[in-house]
């Protein structure tokens, strides 16, 4: 055989590997769509709102009660019971990440001292070490809204 | 959902101002239409609906008035490749319909790029802390998919995490249609539209997709960009050069990686060192530029590396423990079975270009594929985030531009070994029946 005819054949391989890749996959990646739209259609408009918490397992009603204390620009330190969450990630890295995500518009802060208000879970607000005007708790648990007194 | 099909409408009329192109136009109306927004965030100036309308107006008057460009529907698909094209075509329609009601669910799909395109809404640039501020970390990431999906929340008022993926949905229509018309111009239609269906159907093409993280918009990026290049070095048409530019500035403003796979595609056209090739690399690194300013000004450093430690022998011997894992974490990835035989069918399309002896796209593509596995590899070496958990969240991911690139690059590549044996074996023909004198067919072989 020839380089050209070898070069040919490969063509014809090649296209035939193409072609079986994606036979292999179509039928897969076509009921993984169909279940994916079975599975969210139904949701509500609040479901969809809450699932990137719910789907991590995160209380996400209290990260509502939270965004309820919070307004567009406001800054806020997040403060929570270390406790193991998963792989790589302890809780309380979790909750300061999600709520980044869900408490926008306000702004988290790295130092309590610059926060309008501490966000705790687990914890006394006023272990943050700065004084609070006012403390709210969430009926749910042990979730509390701390404002800073200025 | 109808401000945000508007907006998509103006990305493709944009697109059809640059690019003669119809297949085209859509997606490089996305990237040129991101590119612009993402450097606007830095300087707080958000752009919406209205905005992105008198642009496409007056674009369109421009065009219309003085430059004229007739469009391009592109050649006639064939039967084959066009029911190839509409099987992936298809899969994309299904795509958009589950995207369409699908929530945001994976970890960095929310944690960081849903959490930067609500951001950008919500503040109209970078200003606040959300891009500077350790809590917000992972601060390195450039800004052009949020800003894309921010310009979509604008034009339909609200924050949207559902409706964020419609975006991703019909940027994946707009990547296989500009895949396939980049290919049709060079390859026969059998090729274009298998290879455009193998990447669709890969199970970690959509699934990836789904999940709103930037990898498979990058690849779709460096695919294209990569394809741009290729078709450059055969046919020297400074157009594709420019679209190539485009394409891989855009990359380098989608993530990280992209400047790593951007900048491997550049060194890897080398191989055909004309003087263009160094305006287009000059067209990436000033789309790039004020990403790379902003970042510096801001003293933002990426937490899980830097890339100056690749440059010091001590920090790599250091860890150089981190080498074999990595090398066979990231193999393993590129075979993974999410990407069915996509690698497969690009080292076969490889090997018959070779065989064919067309050095000169062998040699690019062979090239950026191995500096962009190796970049990949660097990048896993030099991490200070523990090598087994870093293959775990990043590896299976990172490898898409790797896979889903080289896969682009396959059809090309069997393309030309196909139509240079064809034509040396009509000129063996005609020597044979008219005269012993030997054919040239360097010519028309393009090498």
């Amino acid at each position: 055989m020839t380089t050209a005819a070898a070069a040919r054949a490969a063509v014809v391989v090649a296209f035939a590997v193409a072609l079986v890749s994606a036979a292999r996959d179509y039928r897969g990646t076509w009921d993984w769509l169909s279940g994916q739209r079975a599975q969210f259609v139904h949701l509500s408009a609040t479901e969809r709102v809450q699932e990137p918490g719910v789907a991590q397992l995160l209380p996400v009603d209290a990260f509502d009660f939270f965004r309820s204390h919070l307004r567009e620009g406001d800054r806020y330190f997040v403060a929570a019971e270390p406790k193991n969450f998963q792989t790589g990630v302890d809780a309380a890295q979790a909750t300061r990440i999600f709520s980044r995500y869900y408490l926008l518009p306000a702004i988290q802060v790295a130092d309590a001292a610059r926060a309008d208000f501490v966000v705790t879970v687990g914890l006394d607000p006023h272990t943050a070490g700065v004084p609070l005007a006012r403390v709210w708790k969430f009926g749910g648990g042990q979730y509390f809204v701390g404002a800073v007194r200025r | 959902m109808i401000g945000l099909l508007a907006a998509n409408a103006c990305y493709l009329a944009i697109g059809a101002c640059i690019t003669r192109r119809v297949g085209l136009a859509y997606v490089v109306g996305v990237a040129v239409v991101g590119i612009a927004t993402a450097h606007l965030a830095l300087i707080h100036v958000p752009i919406g609906l209205l905005e992105l309308l008198v642009v496409a107006v007056a674009l369109g008057i421009y065009r219309w008035r003085r430059r004229w460009i007739r469009p391009e529907l592109g050649e006639h698909p064939g039967v084959v490749g066009g029911v190839l094209l509409v099987l992936a075509l298809g899969l994309l329609v299904k795509a958009t319909a589950a995207f369409a009601v699908r929530p945001l669910i994976e970890w960095d799909g929310w944690a960081i790029w849903a959490m930067k395109a609500r951001a950008l809404f919500d503040f109209g640039g970078v200003q606040h802390d959300v891009f500077t501020t350790a809590p917000y970390a992972p601060l390195q990431h450039p800004l052009l998919l949020p800003s894309l999906e921010a310009t979509g929340f604008r034009a339909i008022g609200s924050y949207d995490g559902t409706l964020i993926h419609l975006q991703l949905a019909l940027l994946a229509l707009g990547f296989a249609l500009g895949l396939w018309t980049l290919l049709r111009e060079r390859v026969g239609s059998p090729l274009a539209g298998v290879a455009v269906l193998a990447i669709v159907a890969a199970d970690s093409t959509l699934q990836q997709l789904a999940g709103n993280l930037a990898d498979i918009p990058l690849a779709m990026f460096v695919a294209l960009g990569l394809l741009c290049l290729g078709r450059w070095l055969l046919e020297a048409d400074r157009g594709l050069l420019a679209l190539g530019a485009v394409f891989l500035g855009a990359a380098t403003l989608t993530k990280p990686e992209g400047l790593l796979f951007a900048s491997a595609a550049l060194l890897a056209a080398a191989v055909a060192w004309r003087r263009d090739l160094l305006w287009g690399a000059l067209g990436v690194v000033a789309i790039y530029a004020p990403w790379r300013i902003f970042v510096a000004a801001h003293h933002l450093r990426n937490q899980e590396y830097s890339l100056g430690d690749a440059l010091d022998p001590s920090y790599l011997a250091d860890r150089s423990e981190r080498v074999r894992p990595a090398v066979s974490g990231v193999w393993h990835q590129v075979w993974a079975s999410g990407w069915s035989w996509l690698v497969p069918f690009a080292l076969v399309s490889l090997g018959a270009a070779l065989l064919a002896q067309r050095w000169r796209i062998s040699a690019f593509a062979a090239i950026w594929a191995v500096l962009s596995f190796g970049g990949i590899v660097l990048v896993f070496w030099i991490s200070v985030v523990p090598i087994q958990l870093t293959l775990l969240w990043a590896a299976y991911r990172t490898v898409a531009s790797l896979v889903i690139g080289a896969a682009a690059l396959a059809p090309l590549l069997a393309g030309e070994a196909w139509r240079t044996t064809r034509i040396r074996a009509r000129s063996d023909e005609r020597s044979t029946d008219a005269s012993p004198r030997p054919v040239s067919v360097a010519s028309s072989s393009g090498s």
